[in-house]
């Protein structure tokens, strides 16, 4: 009998509560000789609410007629006490009257044993309350330390993210206005976003989705970044084939990632770009209508295959728009989708506006359209190139101020 | 997503209807086993019936091109159309499927 329960379930510390001193002898005596190892006596309500933090037992046989303050009171008053919420507290009545039983249930009793004492249902009861609330404890603890974990994480993931530090930087050194938003479903995500300064005017960009989300996604992306930050270069075809080369290794068959990988050369005024089955990229130039990029592709880590690259001009005050496939497939309460072209109209008033305001008023237009939370992760990222003289008129703010 | 599987005259039609989603795994692994077999027939999946599809949905059909690969046959996609018809091409997945 002993085998079926941990061990530990039997140092689990138990309170008996009894003004009769020969009962709570006689219960102290009968779990004792089944194995229980810390059960201790008190014999009043007064004395068990005094004596709680001491104890903190796991579980309380307690008399629901006890002098002074009544077992039902004390209950209640244990009860009080959010972290006793769960712990079970057995009275035992000398008569099961169908009020007593009530009234101990209303007071917050998980069960209860009826005078004269068996010691075999003492036990059983004993037994089982025991192993009900230490599977609950387990839990509870368990699930602490997966949240933990998780947040852990969570933070490693932002940690891998563009840091608002580099984003100024690129402003400083690149004009380049970036804002961007990131929200995984759950926890952790399978969206990751990157930018990254090269030699001679170029800086890279980049947005890639793992199918699924979660952890094994996020797992991807943690990877993927490590890779990334060796090899990342101006050659947007080159890059997106050896990424496609290193997830054909990393994922399992049916998994895979789509990407957008740019190029923004402020020296030439042009950004080049290859994607890989992206949510089509949106153009937003500064003097003439907002317009789509192809995001056609092969997935990335299905099979070898090569990238194409596509030019487009680039010039201040220009702006690129980036987003996970979340946005364009959550549903509206009318069960409608958001269509490119409902982000073309909507963005095209926004011209003239800084990324911070563009990726504010997406989300917000999101917002509008979606009855519920994606149910996929969801990223934007807004780059807008800074027209040069918002950059003199900035730094000689600066300098007079 | 419902799924109807018809055996006939050497066809296996799998006729999908509703959403297209990671929800589907569980009855679409039956299918999966299925397109194994030497004995599958011409593979056609009907998709005429989705309206909507994500990226675990890709990732399904990538499967099913894999098992159905094992004995070197080809699946024919069918009837695809608005939202599934465009993530499919954007995908590429001509490279890989029968379009019709």
């Amino acid at each position: 009998m002993y085998d079926e329960i941990s061990d530990d379930v039997y140092k689990l510390p138990i309170l008996v509560v009894d003004d009769d001193a020969v009962y709570c002898e006689l219960v102290h005596y009968t779990l004792s000789l089944k194995g229980f190892k810390n059960v201790y006596c008190v014999y009043s309500g007064e004395e068990a609410l005094e004596q709680l933090d001491a104890f903190r037992p796991d579980l309380i046989i307690m008399d629901a007629k006890l002098p002074g303050m009544s077992g039902m009171e004390c209950c209640r008053r244990i009860r009080l006490d959010r972290k006793n919420n769960a712990m079970p507290i057995l009275f035992h009545t000398s008569v099961e009257k169908e009020n007593i039983c009530m009234q101990a249930f209303a007071a917050g009793a998980t069960d209860l044993i009826v005078k004269p004492l068996l010691a075999d249902e003492l036990y059983a009861r004993v037994k089982v309350h025991l192993q009900n609330h230490s599977l609950h404890q387990h839990t509870i603890k368990y699930r602490e330390r997966v949240a933990n974990e998780l947040e852990s994480a969570r933070q490693l993931q932002l940690s891998i993210l563009p840091q608002p530090a580099e984003i100024e930087g690129l402003r400083k050194s690149r004009g380049l206005d970036i804002a961007s938003y990131f929200r995984p479903s759950s926890e952790l995500g399978g969206d990751y976003w990157g930018v990254k300064s090269l030699p001679k005017d170029q800086t890279v960009l980049w947005l890639v989705d793992f199918s699924g989300h979660g952890v094994a996604s996020a797992i991807h992306t943690f990877r993927l970044h490590s890779y990334l930050m060796e090899i990342v270069e101006h050659s947007a075809e080159h890059t997106m084939s050896a990424i496609n080369d290193k997830l054909g290794q990393m994922v399992m068959r049916g998994q895979f990632a789509t990407m957008f990988y740019g190029v923004v050369d402020t020296g030439r005024n042009i950004l080049h770009y290859s994607c890989a089955s992206c949510p089509n990229p949106i153009v937003l130039p500064a003097k003439e209508p907002p317009f789509m990029l192809d995001g056609t592709g092969l997935p990335l880590g299905i099979c070898a295959q090569n990238y194409e690259r596509k030019t487009i001009p680039f010039r201040e005050g220009d702006c690129l728009i980036l987003y996970s496939d979340a946005l364009i497939e959550t549903r509206s309460s009318s069960e409608q989708f958001m269509t490119e072209d409902d982000i073309l109209a909507y963005v095209k008033d926004f011209r003239f506006e800084a990324a911070e305001q563009i990726k504010d008023g997406l989300l917000k237009l999101f917002r509008q359209h979606a009855a519920s939370a994606p149910v996929d992760d969801l990223t934007l990222c807004v780059v807008k190139r800074v027209a040069h003289s918002a950059l003199e008129g900035r730094s000689i703010r600066r300098f007079f101020g | 997503m419902q799924i109807t599987q018809q055996s006939e005259n050497g066809y296996f039609n799998i006729i999908m209807k509703g959403d297209f989603t990671f929800d589907a795994n569980v009855p679409f692994r039956d299918v999966l086993d299925k397109l194994a077999k030497p004995d599958a027939g011409v593979i056609v999946i009907d998709l005429s019936g989705v309206e909507f599809m994500d990226s675990a949905a890709l990732g399904m059909l990538l499967l099913a091109h894999e098992r159905a690969g094992r004995n070197a046959r080809t699946i024919t996609l069918k009837g695809a159309r608005g939202h599934v018809k465009k993530i499919l091409q954007m995908a590429r997945f001509d490279q890989f499927f029968v379009m019709e």
